[in-house]
């Protein structure tokens, strides 16, 4: 006769100290047993564990009986428990993978700490710390950001020192570039809807840079205010090249620790900064869906902890990612 | 990983990639790898089966593939 909801509950509260004090078991709790990998109507005890192993290679301390008071129980993998904390709060001091951002953006992620002439640094993104170029040295940086309720008056953390400045594509089409390719552009086009095609041509004007990096520092108001850890990840070790089939890990504001792989390098990227603002990045890491909005500024780590990118642009498939080394050398930092 | 295979197809996708990003759709051209093999992966925001005839299957020897990614933006 299948065990009742009211006599699991005694059972699991007379039996939770003794299963709680068993090393392997993170938490106990009632539901429905599990056999050969499909779920039963029985009702159990589930014993969670980190990994579940073999009987024979547990400890008799760690064995859990497969009866407790007559009630069945279960063995249940979840993998390592961890605190879910909320980076969008105010943090002091702060580690990396927290939101902040300029007074007068959103809010992405505090990537985490470099070193410019003996200073301590926050890295995080141009679009995020200097507003996509709108922004000037000693501009307020809020932790957290402006729209997790980071205000000026209570919350600066830092302030802006640097940014590499994003080149923006001049869109030809515009009249800032060539009219000449514009007509012939316009004219092909025509061509191709007459013909069928759906394929259209754009026009536009080379840019007078090229843009690696969409990165920014900015200084502590506070050296005491600033942590060199990042939530999930611990500290850096060093950095290390991005490379294909890379395994990797970022802590970011909106969806906190999440891992991916990088799929493409060198990447030439068209990145939409929203109206008719478009920039093109080269010497990118591509890797697969593994962050969202607000993620921007987040570290891009490979398994042992090396800096490998700092992420910043991505779809709902893909996620864009500056070499670490193209921002180091541009911004002339370094890990420590 | 084929070190002399990714080089070769660094250098197609710098020779062509200017053209492919000219069309409406393309917003990436990258280095990767397809079942087994290096090739040059183009992302678009459309249906790839649109761009069959505008973008070549191979270049110098390297497979071209055409993948659905979307539009990038800043996150």
């Amino acid at each position: 006769m299948p065990a009742s909801l009211e006599e699991l509950r005694k059972a699991i509260s007379e039996a939770r100290s003794v299963l709680m004090a068993k090393p392997n078991v993170t938490a106990t709790g009632i539901g429905y047993k599990t056999t050969n990998g499909k779920k039963t109507s029985e009702l159990s005890i589930i014993c969670s564990v980190e990994v579940k192993r073999p009987r024979a290679r547990l400890r008799s301390a760690e064995i859990v009986p497969a009866t407790i008071s007559g009630v069945p129980t279960d063995v249940f993998p979840t993998g390592p428990m961890r605190v879910l904390q909320d980076r969008t709060g105010r943090y002091r001091p702060a580690p990396g993978g927290v939101s902040i951002g300029h007074y007068a953006i959103s809010a992405g992620t505090f990537g985490g700490l470099v070193t410019k002439n003996g200073v301590r640094y926050i890295l995080s993104n141009n679009h995020v710390m200097a507003n996509s170029n709108d922004a000037s040295p000693g501009d307020s940086i809020l932790q957290p950001g402006p729209a997790d309720g980071g205000s000026w008056t209570n919350d600066e953390i830092a302030r802006l020192s640097e940014f590499v400045p994003i080149v923006f594509e001049q869109n030809g089409d515009a009249g800032r570039g060539c009219r000449l390719a514009a007509t012939a552009a316009g004219f092909l086009n025509f061509l191709a809807a007459i013909a069928g095609s759906r394929t259209r041509l754009r026009t536009y004007t080379v840019q007078t840079g090229t843009n690696k990096v969409d990165c920014a520092i900015a200084e502590p108001v506070s050296p005491g205010e600033v942590t060199n850890e990042i939530i999930e990840l611990g500290s850096l070790n060093s950095t290390v090249e991005g490379e294909l089939d890379m395994e990797v890990r970022k802590s970011g504001r909106t969806t906190g620790l999440s891992s991916g792989v990088i799929q493409q390098v060198d990447v030439t990227a068209r990145v939409s900064f929203g109206a008719d603002r478009v920039a093109v990045f080269e010497d990118q890491l591509m890797a697969g869906p593994m962050a969202q909005g607000g993620d921007s500024g987040s570290l891009v780590t490979d398994t042992q902890n090396n800096a490998v990118g700092l992420l910043f642009a991505g779809s709902s498939t893909t996620t864009i990612i500056n070499r670490i080394q193209n921002v180091f050398s541009q911004l002339g930092v370094t890990l420590r | 990983m084929n070190r002399e295979q990714t080089a070769k197809a660094r250098s197609a996708k710098a020779k062509h990639e200017r053209e492919w990003l000219a069309i409406d759709a393309v917003s990436a051209v990258g280095v990767g790898v397809r079942e087994g093999e290096v090739c040059i992966i183009i992302s678009v925001d459309t249906n790839p089966a649109s761009l069959t005839s505008t973008i070549p299957a191979g270049v110098d020897d390297i497979p071209v593939v055409v993948e659905r990614r979307g539009r990038i933006e800043p996150l």
